[in-house]
């Protein structure tokens, strides 16, 4: 082989191995740890809590973002559809700013009130936020049977139920389940920023 | 004499505050309609600011936008607003708009609050969302969450001939 062929192999080989910078979880990343978050049943949650799981959906919520809110009958119907097919489905609360209103006992309330089927836990720093890339609640993130990521986005096409005409997160499930890759591997989402940051806007 | 002044005062400043509140308005608008306003603005440089009112930092932002619009308006800056609030929520919409003094032009998505539509239609994805056209009604920066050089685009973009 010559040399000059072989340099730009190499370099290329290089460049490949250089990491992008962090602006979206890309398709086929490891799903991010997290480990001993409360939850609105008193109990702590992790990742691997959820290993037998064949899909395993982290759901970015929280409990005073309307959009957020206009969701969580649509969250319940799926889980009670979806989880004796071995979908698993978890929220997380990151907004961590608004102490008044995002805290665990509001969460209690909350998740007693709706009568929430999915546990909805609070990462205390907010951070899981940043290292799932989430932009907005709400914003999911599908995991297939090795946590890796195959969807990420919106929950549907649209905040008002009635006007739905994609089910952006139960097709891609559906994929998954069926041992195929979702068509659809990424949608925009809509809906609040996430503040788990005391110093940003 | 002096609760005389007093009482003066509080209505001078009540009609005020009125005169400014009716000055602002919103109107139910798509991409199109956007797209309208930029174009009638050609000579000037355009900055739309995409929020809602369950959008926080969209709301801290807001009144940079107002104080932008104001510094330079007689340089040439024109300011539209796009609210994805619900078509219901219009009126929570405008006492927001009326609050902040936003004296410019108010739209809101004709898409009915949040969905694959409304972020297809104007282009956008989470709010916050700002974009700059220049004196061609070219869009020449957009930005999402932050916008930390916004005051030096708009400055750089206004220096621009028409």
């Amino acid at each position: 082989m010559n040399l000059r062929l072989f340099s730009s192999l190499t370099f290329a080989l290089a460049l490949l191995a250089i990491p992008a910078p962090a602006a979206e979880l890309a398709v086929g990343a490891k799903a991010p740890e997290f480990q001993g978050l409360e939850g609105v049943d008193g109990k702590k949650v992790s990742l691997e809590d959820f290993k037998d799981a064949k899909v395993l959906i982290v759901c970015f919520h929280c409990n005073e973002c309307p959009v957020a809110t206009d969701y969580q009958g649509r969250y319940i119907e799926f889980v009670k559809k979806y989880q004796e097919k071995g979908v698993a489905f978890i929220a997380i609360n990151c907004d961590i700013v608004n102490v008044d209103e995002e805290n665990l006992k509001a969460m209690k309330a909350r998740a007693a009130e709706m009568k929430y089927n999915f546990p909805y836990v609070i990462d205390p720093t907010g951070k899981l936020a940043d290292e799932y890339t989430a932009k907005a609640t709400p914003h999911l993130f599908v995991f297939d049977v090795q946590r890796k990521l195959q969807y990420s986005g919106a929950f549907d096409d649209k905040q008002k139920r009635e006007k739905v005409t994609k089910n952006y997160l139960a097709d891609a499930v559906d994929a998954l389940l069926a041992g195929k890759t979702p068509a659809l591997a990424k949608t925009k989402t809509f809906g609040c920023g996430i503040r788990n940051k005391p110093d940003e806007p | 004499m002096p609760k005389l002044l007093l009482a003066f005062l509080f209505v001078a400043l009540s009609l005020c505050s009125l005169a400014s509140a009716a000055d602002v308005s919103i109107i139910p608008g798509d991409e199109k309609d956007l797209d309208k306003l930029i174009a009638k603005n050609k000579g000037k440089v355009v900055f739309v600011d995409y929020w809602a009112t369950f959008c926080g930092p969209c709301k801290k932002n807001f009144p940079h936008t107002v104080e932008l619009y104001k510094k330079h308006k007689a340089d040439g800056l024109v300011v539209v607003s796009v609210a994805f609030d619900l078509l219901e929520d219009k009126e929570r919409a405008l006492d927001f708009l009326k609050k902040q003094g936003a004296t410019f032009d108010n739209l809101i998505s004709k898409y009915d609050g949040g969905g694959s539509d409304a972020n297809d239609a104007f282009g956008i994805g989470p709010l916050p969302h700002l974009r700059l056209y220049d004196r061609q009604g070219k869009l020449r920066y957009k930005w999402e969450g932050k916008a930390a050089d916004l005051d030096a685009k708009v400055k750089e973009l206004l220096a621009e001939k028409k």
